[in-house]
């Protein structure tokens, strides 16, 4: 017994290493009152977490206004530059859309996708540490939001949701290390994994392509449809560098995502289709 | 400044939720060296350095549960992580002197390296890693210890100064 006295403080230290690893591999066997917990701890600091995302914003855009007054005069001639192009790419993109609106009906293909039901919702968090890229919306079950519905933002798909409480879901984003999605090119429908966190500054990484793979720079990454989670064919992003693998066993190519997952402050999420 | 223990819990527990819900909001804007600075681990490392491995202990696992509930994090790993690098950061109370300036960023670099590399073993052992040991050293674990570090003196003054206070109260209630 002295000898345990003795070793009071190591012999705590043990007894919290054991509890806290039966709580990892509780959570690790989604144990559903663990869930439960953090989903209660989760709704209760979410109108805080709005009110402070909320104020951030406003000052940070009374910080960009007062920054953009001084930069105004070149911004609008900018502007007006950027809006005859603008213009003139709508015209290209009109022709391009009844081009294929006549090929469609030429071959009888049905609608490339399903209509979605989508909802909006809104960042009220993000992950606080450094490992991981997710982000907490201010939706959840009570909307309708359920675990592994896709989440899309302005440019195309941001992730998909992990966990959901009532009030609000945790999305794990494409960047995150641990999130995998079935993807291809979008022209040389090559197939491979986009892995997230393998690019480095919020890149992906398209992997396992094979060796024949004619996936080049600037080409758009879409959504393969594998894995029956993401459905096909919506964009995640746009590849920068493609490499061949050691040995030549196949390539993978680096892919920055169209979505700004480091500021995307408004997301929609698929809660169904339509038909 | 007269703090007593109650109201000491609650600053304590009230920094460690206002530094967690800054770092998921208003600091998640802002990165250095492509990192945030892990805050909640300071205020665990300062809380360590003054009281020992006791409250160490206590507040690292308190802080980190919090941080397993606001993050992406799996139950339990960050808890884990940070509160056996407070109980080693608490061991060094009492053997090295507390005013060297020097002291906060040297002990929270060598403690946010401690509770990176155990919180890579603990989320790598149930599948939450996914990174290689050295992508993580160079991408999170360095980068992440030197600037907990850089930030480590602001925030260890004031807790350092809250318990310091509280001792020499209680030093003169004793003598009066």
């Amino acid at each position: 017994m002295p000898e345990l006295a003795k070793n009071r403080k190591y012999v705590l230290l043990a007894l919290a290493t054991v509890l806290l690893t039966v709580l990892m591999s509780l959570a690790a066997q989604q144990d559903v009152q663990v869930r439960l917990v953090e989903g209660v701890f989760r709704d209760a600091l979410a109108p805080v977490q709005r009110v402070i995302i909320t104020g951030s914003e406003k000052i940070t855009q009374a910080i960009s206004f007062v920054s953009e007054v001084r930069s105004l005069g070149a911004e609008n001639a900018r502007l007006r530059r950027e809006l005859e192009e603008l213009k003139d790419r709508e015209n290209v993109t009109r022709e391009i859309w009844n081009e294929n609106v006549r090929l469609r009906q030429l071959v009888g293909l049905p609608s490339a996708y399903p209509e979605y039901e989508l909802m909006g919702a809104r960042v009220v968090a993000r992950d606080p540490g450094n490992w991981y890229k997710t982000i907490v919306i201010d939706r959840g079950s009570q909307s309708g939001v359920q675990e592994n519905a896709v989440v899309l933002a302005a440019g195309g798909v941001a992730g998909r949701v992990v966990q959901v409480s009532a009030h609000t879901a945790e999305v794990l984003l494409i960047s995150d290390q641990r999130s995998a999605v079935g993807a291809m090119g979008q022209l040389s429908r090559d197939v491979g994994v986009l892995q997230g966190g393998d690019g480095g500054g919020g890149q992906a990484r398209l992997v396992y392509l094979p060796r024949t793979a004619t996936i080049r720079p600037g080409e758009a990454v879409v959504t393969s449809g594998m894995g029956g989670v993401f459905p096909k064919g919506l964009l995640l992003g746009r590849v920068t560098e493609v490499t061949d693998e050691d040995y030549g066993l196949g390539k993978h190519a680096i892919v920055e995502p169209l979505v700004d997952l480091d500021h995307v402050e408004e997301v929609l999420v698929i809660v169904g289709t339509k038909n | 400044m007269r703090v007593t223990p109650s109201k000491r819990v609650l600053i304590i527990a009230g920094a460690m939720l206002g530094v967690l819900l800054l770092q998921g909001t208003v600091i998640n804007r802002f990165t250095f060296l492509g990192v945030r600075p892990d805050l909640v681990l300071v205020v665990v490392g300062s809380v360590a350095l003054a009281r020992g491995w006791a409250e160490g202990l206590v507040w690292g696992i308190t802080g980190g549960l919090l941080e397993d509930i606001l993050s992406g994090s799996l139950p339990g790993s960050r808890a884990l992580a940070k509160g056996v690098t407070g109980f080693i950061l608490g061991l060094v109370e009492g053997t090295v002197f507390k005013e060297n300036p020097l002291l906060p960023a040297v002990a929270l670099f060598a403690g946010t390296l401690v509770d990176e590399v155990l919180f890579f073993l603990a989320a790598g052992t149930f599948g939450q890693v996914k990174w290689t040991f050295v992508t993580a050293l160079r991408r999170v674990m360095v980068p992440n210890a030197l600037v907990t570090a850089a930030f480590a003196p602001f925030l260890y003054r004031y807790f350092a100064e809250l318990f310091t206070a509280v001792r020499f109260t209680q030093r003169e209630r004793s003598r009066g």
